[in-house]
């Protein structure tokens, strides 16, 4: 059992003329002990729709997220349970997520105090502790947000998740806000926390690279599905899904040589209205016939590796043995 | 050959109650005509408002003095009128957001023909036929109905095509483009980069593009410029800067990205944070975070070093000479 377990999610939203937008059409996705799982995919592809249904925050439409083993109840007015509160949030903008009046260690304190967690007189320790944790000093406290850097303000947000010493922590772009020399600290502190205090993570990304270093698996999200899911490693070395090697083929590389990047042909269609068959099919080089009519499922592929792709249907081997690198002419 | 661009001793202050800061301290670039010269740097670096000054198009509060020669005529001097008929027909710029560039209540053909009337005098016939020449070129699909179309029905990518077009309008001879890709995914960013590099060779217009993003600038950037803290680090074509990185601090920015060839290792992060540029550390202002710093980093401002012909940086330590040799 896992300790997160999303089994066919469906989020859907209702435009004001009535269309539903099905931003999350069955996805499944699971995030173990101290596995840290990346998700990436393009803007409006429900990355965010989905990890905002982990917690809590969205209804769900279908399917179902547990957590621990227990259902993840909706947030309403009320405290979450005790086992939910294991189960934590860290947001892309920090500015967004801290009161800019108060000082930080009452923020942290406040995560403390409506936990009731530990005794007044020695939440002060537990605050500087925290701090400590996420490798700020503990004159921090006493400091407003605004006296404070994005990393530095991002680790704070990090450091009130942690005190309900969670078990899981779904963290949407934690990194895309902060500077890259910035970036490659919170990066680091994530890894360390999840391999120290054998926390999972779900870590949505629109950035891959820097996914491709902190995860241990990444899944792969196009228009409300999941088309992929590998050990980080080998998503990379040998991507399944057509989709995938287009996302990994865009990253342009620091390395001087001068190479455009390929550009995936085409725009992501409007969720509420999605292509027949697979939903990939009108920007697909390799779309046959199939691809047109029916869906593919996420299906194992060997070992760890699942996709939803009909070119590794059995039936169709030899169609594409492996999938080619995209040419653009843009 | 004279460049296209000359910004000599480039220098930009806050003025304001206190006393004045400074946002772009002494700097010297020059821009030849056709190619991409790019500009790299962290938030607080002084790179958009190297940009902006060069358009005159700084906040009230700031004040550039020194040199941008284009075409004979210093911009920083420029009449506010003279300065109107340089942008837009000799120099164009696209910003980050697309969004917030355009005007969410006209319509796609009143933006894109408004300044092709102003400019070139253009009739309401001539000006429309003009507008669908524009999108077609940057590659929108169905130019006819995207005219009279407004922003919000197109994605962001397609925003940023049509302010690309929008630029485009009066041929200018440079085109500043300010993170046209950061607030895009990888996917649509590779195509607006393929866009750029295509113009830039059909047309011969120069780009200076700003991010902060090194792969971007390593697609498309010919030559490039590092800045720290509103001073110049490194400088040189791109191949030579991202290949064998002289300055610490260019060569620390390249160490934390993720490396296709080291996956498995943790990131190589630059400690502490880019400096506000009201607190700029004393002598080299990257000397609290390099690992080579030496008491005389700490005191002196160090002077930009030449290397070659197109290659300079701002590191007397030069702890990575060695290593450029042996490249």
């Amino acid at each position: 059992m896992s300790m997160l377990d999303i089994r066919n999610l469906e989020v859907v939203y209702q435009r004001t003329d009535g269309t539903p937008v099905h931003a999350v059409a069955g996805a499944s996705l699971s995030v173990e002990v101290g596995e840290i799982v990346g998700l990436v995919g393009e803007t409006g592809c429900g990355k965010s729709s989905l990890a905002r249904a982990a917690v809590g925050l969205t209804p769900i439409a279908g399917g179902e997220v547990r957590f621990d083993g227990a259902p993840v109840s909706a947030l309403g007015r009320r405290a979450r349970t005790k086992t939910d509160v294991r189960l934590q949030m860290v947001f892309q903008n920090p500015y967004g997520s801290l009161n800019p009046r108060r000082k930080i260690g009452e923020q942290v304190a406040d995560a403390l105090t409506i936990l009731s967690d530990g005794a007044r007189g020695d939440r002060r320790g537990r605050v500087v502790e925290l701090l400590r944790r996420v490798g700020l000093s503990s004159d921090m406290a006493d400091r407003h947000p605004h006296q404070l850097s994005g990393g530095q303000r991002q680790r704070v947000a990090i450091a009130r998740a942690l005190a309900a010493s969670p078990k899981v922590i779904v963290l949407d772009e934690p990194l895309s806000a902060l500077d890259a020399s910035v970036q490659a600290q919170v990066a680091n502190l994530l890894v360390d926390l999840s391999r120290e205090l054998g926390m999972g993570m779900l870590l949505i990304s629109h950035d891959l690279a820097i996914v491709r270093h902190v995860a241990h698996r990444t899944a792969v999200m196009y228009l409300g599905h999941i088309v992929e899911s590998a050990p980080t490693r080998q998503l990379w070395s040998a991507p399944a899904h057509p989709y995938t090697r287009a996302l990994i083929d865009a990253i342009p590389h620091p390395d001087g040589a001068g190479h455009l990047p390929e550009a995936l042909a085409g725009e992501i269609p409007d969720p509420a209205h999605p292509p027949l068959g697979c939903r990939f099919n009108p920007r697909c080089p390799h779309a046959f016939d199939r691809c047109r009519v029916d869906s593919p499922v996420l299906q194992p592929l060997d070992g760890a590796r699942t996709v939803a792709c009909w070119l590794h249907e059995p039936a169709e081997a030899g169609r594409v043995p492996v999938v080619s690198e995209f040419r653009t002419a843009v | 050959m004279s460049a296209l661009l000359d910004v000599s001793n480039l220098r930009i202050e806050l003025t304001g109650r206190h006393s004045p800061v400074t946002i772009v301290d002494d700097i010297d670039f020059s821009v030849e005509a056709g190619e991409v010269f790019g500009i790299a740097g962290e938030s607080g670096s002084g790179k958009t408002m190297t940009a902006l000054s060069v358009l005159g198009l700084l906040p009230n509060s700031m004040r550039a003095s020194g040199q941008a020669v284009l075409g004979g005529r210093n911009l920083l001097t420029l009449s506010p009128s003279a300065l109107r008929d340089v942008r837009g027909r000799q120099i164009a710029m696209v910003f980050q957001d697309p969004t917030s560039s355009l005007h969410p209540m006209l319509s796609i053909e009143h933006q894109l023909t408004e300044h092709l009337r102003f400019h070139l005098g253009l009739g309401r016939d001539q000006a429309r036929q003009r507008a669908f020449e524009l999108l077609t070129e940057v590659r929108i699909p169905d130019p006819a109905a995207a005219l009279n179309g407004y922003p919000h029905q197109f994605s962001g990518g397609m925003r940023q095509r049509i302010q690309i077009a929008m630029a485009l309008a009066c041929e200018p001879q440079l085109l500043i483009a300010d993170e046209p890709t950061t607030a895009l995914d990888v996917t649509v960013q590779a195509g607006i980069l393929r866009l750029l590099d295509r113009l830039r060779r059909d047309s011969g217009m120069a780009v200076i593009l700003i991010t902060h993003d090194l792969g971007v600038l390593s697609a498309l950037a010919d030559r490039m410029m590092v800045m720290y803290a509103g001073r110049v680090a490194e400088t040189g074509t791109s191949a030579e800067v991202l290949r064998s990185a002289r300055h610490p601090y260019t060569r620390g920015l390249l160490d934390s990205l993720p490396h296709p060839e080291a996956a498995d290792q943790p990131l190589v992060p630059i400690g502490g944070t880019p400096p506000n540029p009201a607190q700029r550390p004393s002598g080299c202002a990257f000397h609290p975070r390099c690992a080579y710093a030496t008491d005389r980093c700490r005191r002196e401002v160090p002077p930009l070093i030449r290397l070659d012909s197109d290659r300079a940086m701002a590191c007397p330590v030069d702890p990575f000479a060695a290593l450029a040799l042996s490249v």
